[in-house]
């Protein structure tokens, strides 16, 4: 593979099994309910990380999927919300499949040399007229980053639901 | 290496920088005007604090960039009294914020220092003292990226902390 989506996919993989770990052992009220005064749950945090941040950015921007491009006028936090009937455990299955969607649509489109020096297949000019992400290579910060933080967030809800912490693990034991 | 490899790999450079200072100034931007005695209160109950969590922060830009990729062990002022890294410890740090603002933003310089001077495909001259002595970042840009990704996730904890302490949020604006 590409040595640097290597890197990519195996930090965005390292990020999505914390955002699974932080979360493992919860009971179903504590995934649903608000743990902070801004408000959110972590579900609603997770299906923000599926919708938002996987299916848009990954597949709709660096693949330019078309099958989703309507998320390009919904906007990316439009998802911060788990919708009527969803379970926990379909809102958690939703993001693993998710996330193997994304992980094979990245080598389809960006598994070869200079892939990451292009620009994206697509763009939500809907959202942002003026501003973009010049290359695929942007984008996948914007994702490692965004994930990360969010992963940050959820380490802290867990720590403020019982006690449970991430703290401690080596970035290079995989 | 051909031209538009050589030309890949100096954007590639330029962007984790540029990505790697954001979530630095983000880190920053959370904690600028925090309470003093906010700095030192744990939020959770592991104990961290913001202060201590800024601490490691600077000590994790000398542990990867100084430690690993130079191979040093450069003792500074900053250690007296410090005691050693201990992954499992709260992060806690009883220093002034100003104090330990300086030491974070002098970490970074010297970081950005080592990056200016090295590839990101070159392999680290030390080695990274985890728990399995196999386990190791294996060129510079895996480097870089644990950067990028740790400062964004601490970034995270101190969002959290920021809110509890006094409502704010949003602070760190990011790309």
């Amino acid at each position: 593979m590409n040595k640097e989506l290597e890197a990519f996919i195996d930090y965005l993989d390292a990020e999505r099994d914390h955002v699974h770990g932080i979360l493992e052992g919860l009971a179903d009220k504590d995934l649903h309910r608000p743990v902070l005064p801004s408000g959110w749950s972590c579900l609603e945090l997770v299906r923000h990380l599926t919708v938002d941040v996987e299916r848009f950015w990954l597949r709709g921007v660096i693949a330019g999927e078309s099958e989703v491009a309507d998320l390009f006028q919904a906007g990316t936090t439009a998802h911060w919300h788990v919708p009527d009937g969803m379970s926990a455990d379909e809102v958690l299955s939703d993001y693993r499949s998710e996330i193997a969607r994304a992980n094979a649509a990245l080598v389809a489109v960006a598994d070869t040399e200079h892939a990451l020096d292009r620009k994206p297949a697509a763009w939500p000019v809907e959202i942002w007229p003026d501003w973009r992400l010049p290359d695929v290579r942007n984008v996948l910060l914007h994702v490692v980053t965004e994930l990360s933080c969010h992963a940050g967030h959820l380490d802290a809800a867990r720590e403020l639901i019982d006690g449970k912490t991430w703290f401690g693990r080596d970035p290079f034991s995989r | 290496m051909t031209a538009t490899a050589e030309s890949t790999l100096q954007e590639e450079a330029r962007t984790l920088r540029r990505f790697l200072d954001h979530q630095r100034r983000a880190v920053l931007a959370i904690v600028e005007g925090l309470d003093e005695q906010a700095w030192h209160r744990p939020i959770v109950p592991s104990g961290w604090t913001p202060a201590g969590l800024l601490a490691h922060l600077g000590g994790a830009e000398r542990h990867w960039f100084q430690d690993v990729v130079l191979g040093l062990d450069d003792v500074l002022p900053w250690d007296d009294g410090r005691p050693d890294y201990d992954p499992h410890a709260a992060f806690t740090c009883d220093r002034p914020p100003a104090e330990i603002v300086a030491y974070y933003r002098e970490q970074c310089a010297r970081s950005n220092a080592v990056l200016d001077m090295t590839a990101l495909t070159a392999v680290p001259l030390g080695r990274h003292n985890g728990p399995d002595e196999d386990d190791q970042p294996p060129t510079v840009r895996w480097v870089v990226l644990h950067m990028i990704e740790e400062t964004a996730c601490h970034s995270g904890h101190l969002d959290i902390a920021r809110e509890m302490a006094d409502g704010q949020t949003n602070l760190g604006a990011r790309i």
